[in-house]
């Protein structure tokens, strides 16, 4: 029984063994064992010839063996009666290789598979199919190859010998390494990998091998030795001369790229003993180019030129494939590195050109990369950016279509791997069909109920949320209206609040105007003693009565938030100084003492606005003054811990040793009219607006105002506040301007004064003709000024804005339109009560050029009429009031002609035709700054700027031209910053210096 | 490559000061036939006459409104006078702009700073 069972078993075990199945390679065995059986076959040579052919994944057998083959060959035929054709092709391939003719070799090796395929009889051929894949490398054609590949890939999936799949594989992987696609490149290499572990362990040593090398190349040195290792062991058992020099290679190259060149040497020494096959020269010129990147290396420059000599001569006798290329390409790159290493950089470039415009003919992507970088090196060394700019675009560009490509392959095979999935879907889904229906069937029926139902409920709520919706919208309706009525009315206040701002501002300062003029004209004209003394009266009254006329029109204003800030540069110290001098006699009369320090470490210079400040502080420290009968009181400047970047932080505070305020009254002192008993304003007196003006400009500055006190023992009150830092020059600029300028500038001109008030005309007129030589002729309203400019000439036109019959205005309009060109840009400029935005806008959409405020100083009306002529200002030489603490550094000129000398060679002609352009141009781009401005429209602004770039360059004016590239980038950048109508102020004040200075350069006498 | 032979040039820009400054700098030693254009469409109308070399800037927006950009103006030379060479002013230093415009087909693209004169006046002599 026993062995009846033992028999049964082994006898299942040997059929299992034997069955032949159609699709696995016969086995060696297998053919030894038929040819055994066959009559007269040589047992040895037969062996031999298996031995043989299995083993050969070279294309390029040794002229002995092609004998042997063909004896197999024929064996073959008389085993199996197969048709012997195929075979005979891939003879007579072999032999067209030996005589280097290996596209026609390669054609007949792909006709020889396709025959066998057909035939399904294929005899240790795998091998075949990868060494082909060599060929396809040698002749060219990537696409080819890759088509090839993939086509008998499907076929042998479907019905083919896994060996040749892993053939297929192998092919394919060779094509992506190419490319330098290693991602794609060993996901094939390892599916070939998996097959050859299972049925060859020859092919599986190899492909191991073969990876190694793909992860040399790539980088990976840790991956690429383990595999090599890997290699080594599998391979023990079957010896392949051609393996170990391929790895032998492969170990050269990682220690070359490792950066051991001696073990590098070693390696390429023991690859060379296996010899130079003839059948594998590729080999031989990778060792080369291996030995000589090690000379180079090695500053042995001479050792690497012998190389380099040699392995030229071996690529040109035969088109060799190197790193997939032409073998030729690496030779030039070679050289390239070689006169590189000389510092021959015209040889070297000459020569990288070449092997880059061989690597486009060939096409190959990662070499043309590879050469693109390094001209991009070569000609930024060389100094030649544009070239190196143009082959750097080029390396993008080549990216660009490798990703492309990439990406197509993915998608192409993403779509075989997707209809391969849905065949077995397919298949899976008949057998479920049958099943399915039935179920479908009931679910069907419960769905349609169900959806029936939802449907119906669907139904019945859209018509409750809408009903919903109505009645909330006839809400939001109502409420609109209301809004809306309401803005109206808000509007319309605000319209006659501004309105009643504008009256009320021109009505009282006109007057006011008249007499302050009047009385600075009699004291310019040497009254008597007690005169002086009535003069000096009436002069300190306006200025009170000036004072609380501005304090009612400020706070009028601040409500209507109609105040801006000044941005100018000014002193503390001086501020400061200032105050002490105006405060003084007020504290003496008290017998208080009075004083007041900056602190050293605060920086003097700053910029904001110093009469508002000065406003606040006299404000505070008048208040002290008045509430304290006896002690001092001290004004302070102090730093506090640092604000924002590049910001002054500053502590202004007033303390005093005064009657204090009571803790209960100390929030509302900020209020309006208030104080802290109604016995106290008897007392005190005052308006009780000067808290609250102050409290709301430290607001409007960004501060906030605190008060401390105790009753009977002082009060102090302070604010902190940040400004950024100012600049001395402009300071001492803004200095020289005050009331010190030269009227004898005016001289000689002709002027227009128009104003509908009998006495604003003489303190004008007077005021002009005391200061400097000039023709005036006056007008009361706007009809005759266009009489008398139409028939006469003018310079220049002073006109009041507002005037009976026909105002300022419309007057100047109509000689905007209605003048001759020549004369229409006859400068016109406002002379204004109203200093608000609104009406300065309208002055200048009326096509006025300037506006001098009223009243004005002397300096004020010299300064703009000289401004609107474009005449340069000059100052009287005088005290300039207190100087600041530091030696004031020369004063630099917003231009600098010496680029434009050198540019015009000297030529005074050419440079006024550029000074000329910039003229002209010029107070146009400071009027549409302006607008820009007014308008918030700082993309206006930008592009502005942004045309005068070469203007700035010509006329050397270096400031400008910084700041114009800082302020075109934040208006681009930020339109919100408030930053911006500072600096455009600021470049403003350097154009308007630059047209000064051009001006001057003018009338100077040519050296 | 005679470099002193005198060259039709057009300067395309709506810069009159940069282009009256182009135009001195180049004719200063040698006189060549310079004319200066500030809108894309004035200067392709003169196409014809055959200039030697095109100066054309990148953004030109502020004679007319709607002038068509340098780019575009690089373009329609290209395609109906390809042999004309075209170098492209530009204040902006973006690399990828700079790309584009070879891609077009410039010769070069300049960026306007100090050294553009010189750059210009080079490939000038190299043509």
């Amino acid at each position: 029984m026993k062995s009846k069972l033992l028999l049964l078993i082994f006898m299942m075990v040997v059929t299992v063994a034997f069955s032949h199945d159609p699709y696995q390679e016969p086995s060696l065995n297998e053919v030894i064992l038929r040819a055994k059986k066959a009559r007269g076959v040589d047992q040895e040579r037969l062996r031999a010839l298996v031995a043989l052919v299995n083993s050969g994944h070279d294309l390029f057998p040794p002229d002995s063996t092609i004998a042997l083959l063909q004896e197999l060959l024929e064996l073959n035929g008389r085993l199996r009666s197969v048709d012997p054709q195929p075979y005979r092709y891939l003879l007579s391939g072999q032999e067209l290789l030996q005589r280097n003719h290996p596209d026609s070799a390669l054609q007949l090796f792909i006709l020889a598979i396709d025959e066998l395929d057909k035939k399904q009889y294929i005899f240790g051929f795998h091998s075949y199919l990868t060494s082909v894949a060599a060929l396809f490398d040698r002749v060219g054609g990537l696409q080819r190859k890759l088509n090839f590949y993939r086509s008998k890939l499907v076929d042998y999936t479907l019905t083919g010998p896994a060996l040749n799949m892993a053939g297929c594989f192998h092919g394919l992987a060779g094509c992506f390494s190419m490319q330098g696609d290693y991602d794609q490149a060993f996901t094939y290499y390892f599916k070939a990998l998996e097959v050859y572990k299972t049925f060859s362990p020859s092919g599986y040593a190899e492909e191991l091998s073969v990876i190694g090398y793909n992860y040399a190349k790539w980088g990976n040195f840790r991956r690429a030795s383990m595999y090599l290792k890997l290699a080594d062991s599998a391979g023990r058992e079957a010896p392949d001369p051609i393996r170990s020099q391929f790895c032998y290679m492969t170990r050269a190259l990682i220690s070359k790229e490792e950066g051991n060149p001696a073990d590098a040497m070693n390696y390429v020494d023991s690859a060379l003993r296996h010899g130079i096959r003839s059948f594998r020269i590729d080999y031989a010129a990778i060792l080369y180019a291996i030995s000589i990147e090690l000379r180079l290396q090695m500053n042995d420059q001479p050792g690497a030129f012998t190389l380099l000599l040699k392995m030229k001569r071996l690529c040109d006798s035969v088109d060799l494939p190197v790193e997939g290329g032409n073998g030729r390409m690496e030779v030039d790159y070679l050289f390239y590195k070689y006169y590189l290493a000389r510092k021959e950089l015209k040889m070297a470039g000459q020569y990288l050109l070449k092997a880059y415009d061989e690597a486009v003919l060939v096409g190959s992507a990662p070499l043309q990369q590879k050469y693109l970088v390094e001209l991009f090196n070569l000609y930024r060394i060389t100094g030649n950016p544009d070239r190196s700019v143009y082959f750097a675009a080029a390396y993008f560009h080549l990216n660009d279509s490798l990703m492309k490509y990439r990406n197509e392959n993915n998608i192409s095979r993403f779509e075989r791997e997707d209809t391969e999935r849905r065949k077995e879907a397919a298949i899976a889904d008949l057998r479920q069909k049958k099943e399915r229906q039935r179920m479908y069937f009931l679910a069907g029926g419960a769905l349609l109920f169900l959806v029936t139902l939802g449907m119906v409920l669907r139904i019945w709520y859209i018509r409750r949320t809408k009903k919903q919706l109505e009645e909330k919208n006839k809400l939001i309706a109502a409420e609109k209206e209301l809004a809306e009525q309401m803005r109206l009315k808000a509007e319309k206040s605000e319209r006659f609040k501004q309105q009643f701002l504008a009256n009320m501002s021109h009505e009282i300062r006109t007057p006011m105007n008249a007499v302050v003029g009047m009385t600075n004209l009699l004291i310019d004209k040497n009254p008597r003693e007690d005169q002086m003394t009535y003069l000096n009266g009436i002069r300190q009254s306006s200025a009170i009565l000036l004072h609380l006329i501005n304090d009612i029109l400020d706070l009028a204003k601040i409500e209507a938030g109609k105040i801006e800030l000044e941005t100018i540069d000014f002193s503390l110290h001086d501020l400061l100084d200032q105050i002490l001098q105006t405060m003084r006699y007020k504290a003496a009369e008290k017998g208080l003492e009075l004083s007041g320090n900056v602190h050293p470490d605060v920086n003097g210079i700053v910029m904001g606005d110093p009469v508002r400040l000065n406003q606040i502080l006299i404000n505070l420290t008048g208040n002290a003054i008045k509430f304290t009968e006896c002690g001092n009181v001290t004004i302070s400047v102090m730093p506090v811990p640092p604000g924002p970047e590049g910001m002054i932080p500053v502590r202004f505070s007033v303390a005093d040793t005064g009657i204090g305020i009571p803790a209960d009254k100390l929030k509302t002192v900020f209020e309006e009219f208030s104080q802290a008993s109604s016995s106290d304003t008897r007392r005190f007196g005052g308006t009780g607006l000067g808290l609250t003006i102050s409290k709301n400009l430290v607001t409007l500055m960004g501060g906030v105002i605190r008060v401390e006190s105790q009753s009977g023992k002082g009060t102090t009150f302070s604010f902190d506040l940040c400004f950024p830092p100012g600049s001395p020059e402009k300071l001492q600029e803004r200095k020289n301007s005050e009331e010190n300028i030269d009227g004898t500038i005016l001289n000689g001109l002709t002027l227009l004064l128009a104003d509908d008030q009998e006495y604003n005309l003489i303190v004008a007129g007077d005021t002009l003709r005391s200061k400097a030589d000039v023709n005036i002729t006056t007008a009361m309203n706007g009809r005759e000024v266009i009489e008398l400019v139409l028939n006469n000439q003018y310079d220049a036109i002073l006109m009041d804005v507002q005037m009976p019959v026909m105002d300022g205005l419309e007057a100047t309009r109509y000689l905007r339109e209605n003048l001759p060109p020549q004369r229409r840009e006859i400068p016109i400029i406002a002379l204004t009560a109203s200093v608000l935005k609104s009406e300065l806008d309208r002055c200048r959409e009326a096509g006025m050029n300037s506006f001098i405020p009223k009243p004005f100083t002397p300096s004020q009306l010299i300064g703009g009429i000289a401004e609107a002529l474009r005449i340069p200002l000059r100052y009287k030489s005088k005290d300039t009031g207190p100087l600041i603490p530091e030696i004031a550094p020369a004063e630099h000129a917003a231009t600098n002609l010496d680029y434009l000398e050198k540019f015009c060679e000297g030529n005074r002609d050419q440079m006024r035709k550029y000074i000329m352009m910039f003229l002209d141009s010029a107070p146009r781009l400071i009027t549409q700054i302006h607008d820009a401005l007014a308008k918030g429209d700082a993309a206006e602004i930008a592009t502005q700027v942004h045309g005068f770039k070469t203007r700035w360059v010509m006329m050397g004016m270096e400031e400008a031209k910084t700041l114009a590239s800082g302020l075109e980038q934040r208006c681009r950048q930020d339109p919100g910053a408030t930053e911006i109508s500072k600096e455009a102020e600021h470049l403003i004040r350097l154009v308007e210096k630059a047209i000064g200075e051009l001006n001057e350069w003018r009338v100077m006498p040519s050296v | 490559m005679d470099f002193s032979k005198p060259k039709k040039i057009f300067i395309v820009d709506d810069d009159p000061m940069l282009t009256e400054a182009l135009k001195d700098y180049l004719t200063r030693r040698i006189p060549h036939d310079v004319q200066i254009f500030h809108t894309g469409e004035a200067c392709l109308n003169q196409l014809g006459s055959g200039p030697d070399l095109v100066i054309l800037d990148f953004y030109m927006n502020t004679v007319q409104k709607d002038a068509a950009n340098g780019l575009e103006i690089l373009q329609v030379i290209k395609k109906h006078y390809p042999n004309v060479r075209v170098i492209m002013l530009s204040s902006q230093e973006r690399y990828a702009v700079a790309l584009q415009t070879i891609q077009k087909g410039a010769e070069q693209y300049v960026v306007k700073d100090e050294h553009a004169f010189e750059k210009i006046a080079q490939i000038l002599a190299e043509i």
